[in-house]
């Protein structure tokens, strides 16, 4: 078995054993909700069925492979135009159908704020020929910029927060890979965040730590300081790129609540 | 904590599954009551973290009283016991866990528990 197949095995493995359902996940506005749909094609690397239920009930069901979009699976949900109907014929997409594409996932998106998406992986029913079409391509055509779509997702994750968390947040640092940024805050403040972020947190990103894989991921985690302090220190982690911030008073649960809000399942 | 203490703290809570009482100093699981019976190796990882975490913390005149954890798949709160701070009551809850109650709760347990010694 070459390096090349072990890899798929493992990752068609992974996908079997993971996620046939990913939750429902909030979106601001159409063309968030398509950059949300899009991220879900850019994560199939190998064969998926991607089924996105909306809030009024419409369910849109498509094929990815290689991170490409590459057919729409009938029957089309209720209110499509006949040229966006006609989409759900085609055995291969191709870049003639981009334009159309990105309408249709903005029509879409436009049903409501929420999607619940279901992945299935395909194994080898999926021919592998197909083309299909790149999720930027898609991404560009709607109106996002398809370059920085999915590049710029962790650092809007960690500004949202930032955001929820003013006016009470008084210095943050971005860490991305070997990097660090102060993004808010000075004096003080901003010297209690780098210096432990310098001293300290080192050792919370050891491979030895037991919540690093989930803290870098998608994760967050809040030392509540003594009440005389009145403040927090939190480190929240998003696909590998961190942010370290204190906030003002002592209310960690409300900081946990904002977290929760921008990253968990909405539907409850 | 006895295993009984640890057992009425969690069943304080509907989404606690494992609560550990543990020393930060020497990182030895003390005592435990859990939903399922986890090994003993999951209840010393859950230590470790622990005492890496109370080790981390920010210095000051008094010690981080708590840290917690939340990710898309679950929880984790672990309260040092303010009346003897080398030893931390270590919580595994659901995501959805109410973070205030679960504080309030951790604290009474840690309170109650200072008491009766």
């Amino acid at each position: 078995m070459s390096d090349l197949d072990r890899l798929k095995e493992v990752l068609r493995r992974s996908a079997r054993d993971g996620t046939t359902t990913s939750g429902r996940i909030r979106y601001g506005t159409g063309p968030d909700g398509v950059a949300r749909m899009l991220e879900q094609v850019d994560a199939a690397v190998l064969a998926q069925r991607l089924s996105f239920e909306f809030d009024d009930g419409s369910r849109f069901i498509c094929e990815a492979l290689g991170r490409r979009l590459v057919r729409l699976l009938a029957p089309p949900p209720r209110g499509l135009t006949a040229e966006q109907v006609a989409l759900f014929d085609r055995d291969d997409l191709g870049g003639e159908e981009v334009r159309m594409l990105s309408d249709l996932f903005i029509t879409l998106c436009e049903r409501g704020s929420r999607i619940a998406v279901t992945s299935d992986p395909l194994g080898d029913e999926t021919n592998p020929s197909h083309v299909g079409i790149e999720p930027a391509a898609i991404a560009r055509a709607a109106g996002l910029s398809g370059e920085v779509l999915f590049e710029t997702k962790e650092g809007s994750s960690h500004e949202a927060l930032l955001d929820a968390l003013q006016p009470s947040l008084r210095a943050a640092i971005l860490i991305e890979g070997e990097e660090a940024t102060l993004v808010c805050g000075e004096g003080a403040e901003a010297g209690f965040v780098t210096d432990w972020a310098d001293n300290s947190l080192e050792d919370l990103l050891s491979p030895k730590f037991p919540l690093l894989g989930t803290l870098e991921t998608n994760g967050i985690l809040v030392f509540a300081l003594p009440k005389t302090t009145g403040n927090h220190l939190l480190i929240a982690g998003r696909h590998g790129s961190l942010v370290v911030a204190t906030v003002r008073n002592g209310d960690v649960t409300a900081t946990l609540d904002r977290w929760r809000e921008l990253n968990l399942s909405s539907s409850r | 904590m006895t295993p009984t203490a640890l057992n009425a703290f969690r069943n304080t809570l509907a989404d606690c599954e494992l609560a550990v009482y543990v020393d930060l100093g020497s990182r030895t699981v003390l005592s435990s009551d859990g939903a399922l019976h986890y090994p003993q190796e999951y209840l010393d990882v859950l230590c470790t973290c622990a005492a890496d975490l109370f080790d981390a913390a920010p210095k000051g005149e008094e010690p981080v009283e708590h840290v917690l954890f939340l990710s898309p798949t679950g929880s984790r709160g672990f309260f040092r016991n303010l009346a003897d701070p080398c030893e931390a009551l270590c919580c595994i809850c659901s995501a959805e866990v109410g973070f205030e109650r679960l504080i309030e709760n951790a604290r009474a347990a840690l309170v109650g528990e200072s008491t009766a010694q």
